[in-house]
């Protein structure tokens, strides 16, 4: 009975824990929801699932529609003309919880900071977090669903949103290594 | 006794076309700057024959319904009824599809669908130069989509333009 009520009570401690985390990262997309110097853009997983299921013989529309078919939400938190955007980063950054995502890429280019972070669940990626931070310029990128790192890149070129071009560095990262391989 | 069978069927119609809006499209159509437009199914019919493209024309016929809601100076919309608005469009079944809000500019866009099947679109919208409030009724089938963007993203693909549709573009901010 006693072990019982101390392993409902660790799943419950894990289980809120697990939703506390999330939620440092949902804050700080609400926190800046109505600052109007920033862009906000939330796609929901029921715009992905309608796309999914439209089929037509194009092609271009068929790889896109094997990228957005497991995509379960995007959230986007963009500023371009702002005066503190690493200071954001930074503030940003420190509220990713590390032991739930792993870094996946990390860039510093003089005033340019570039990390992409994901989080897994055996070999299924589930989300993908982008941050960039420039002095005038801060994003925010957080793609939910089922992601398959190698076609994400491909939605760079369909999402004209600033920053999501970022993406495309993990497509020269594959390739990099494919040749340290070779 | 048939006077009042007729009031109460008048009254419940009445209630039953504001519920279609939630109130917003019946508050404040008759304010000072609105241009308030409701399509009724006869009119997407006829409206339709004038279409060159059979797949298009379908889709046309297949409205229902449609009202337009549109303030050229400014918002109109109070917070609170905004609010009240998507309060009571998801209890009725209707899922954001996107949000985007940049500046002082607010789009939003709902839908209630069913298995392949989207039954209505919102769009809603705000910004300091117009607002508005597009709602469309109908039974569009998926498929039925498929073979107007199929239609449209050959005739494009002829003209040398990408025929991948754009997911919505996001302005930035200019200081």
């Amino acid at each position: 009975m006693k072990h019982l009520f101390l392993s409902m009570l660790f799943l419950l401690a894990g289980a809120f824990s697990a939703s506390a985390q999330n939620d440092a990262i949902t804050r700080f997309f609400n926190q800046y929801a109505e600052d109007e110097r920033f862009t906000v853009v939330y796609i929901a997983p029921k715009l992905f699932h309608l796309a999914a299921k439209i089929e037509t013989d194009d092609e271009d529309w068929n790889n896109i529609r094997e990228i957005v078919k497991d995509l379960g939400g995007l959230r986007v938190l963009v500023a371009d003309s702002i005066e503190d955007g690493v200071a954001l980063y930074k503030s940003a950054l420190s509220k990713v919880p590390t032991g739930e995502y792993s870094e996946l890429l990390t860039v510093r280019d003089k005033d340019e900071h570039v990390r992409i972070w994901t989080k897994d669940s055996g070999n299924i990626i589930e989300e993908l977090l982008l941050l960039v931070g420039k002095p005038d310029e801060f994003v925010m990128l957080s793609f939910t669903g089922k992601i398959d790192l190698d076609k994400i890149s491909e939605l760079s070129k369909v999402l004209d949103v600033k920053g999501a071009d970022q993406l495309d560095k993990l497509k020269s990262k594959d390739n990099k290594n494919e040749e340290g391989k070779n | 006794m048939k006077a009042i069978q007729v009031i109460i069927a008048f009254f419940l119609t009445v209630n039953v076309l504001q519920a279609q809006d939630f109130g917003l499209y019946w508050k404040y159509k008759d304010y000072d700057g609105a241009i308030a437009v409701s399509v009724p199914r006869w009119a997407t019919f006829v409206g339709s024959a004038f279409m060159d493209e059979k797949s298009e024309r379908q889709l046309v016929r297949k409205i229902r319904k449609a009202r337009v809601l549109f303030f050229e100076d400014g918002s109109p919309f109070s917070q609170r009824d905004l609010k009240k608005f998507v309060r009571k469009s998801k209890r009725r079944g209707l899922d954001d599809l996107v949000t985007v809000r940049t500046g002082k500019t607010q789009v939003r866009v709902m839908a209630k669908s069913r298995r392949s099947t989207i039954k209505k679109v919102v769009v809603l919208f705000s910004s300091p130069e117009g607002a508005g409030l597009v709602t469309v009724k109908g039974k569009f089938r998926l498929d039925e989509l498929n073979k107007v963007i199929e239609k449209s993203s050959k005739s494009k693909k002829k003209d040398g333009s990408p025929s991948i549709p754009n997911l919505p573009k996001v302005p930035v901010i200019r200081a």
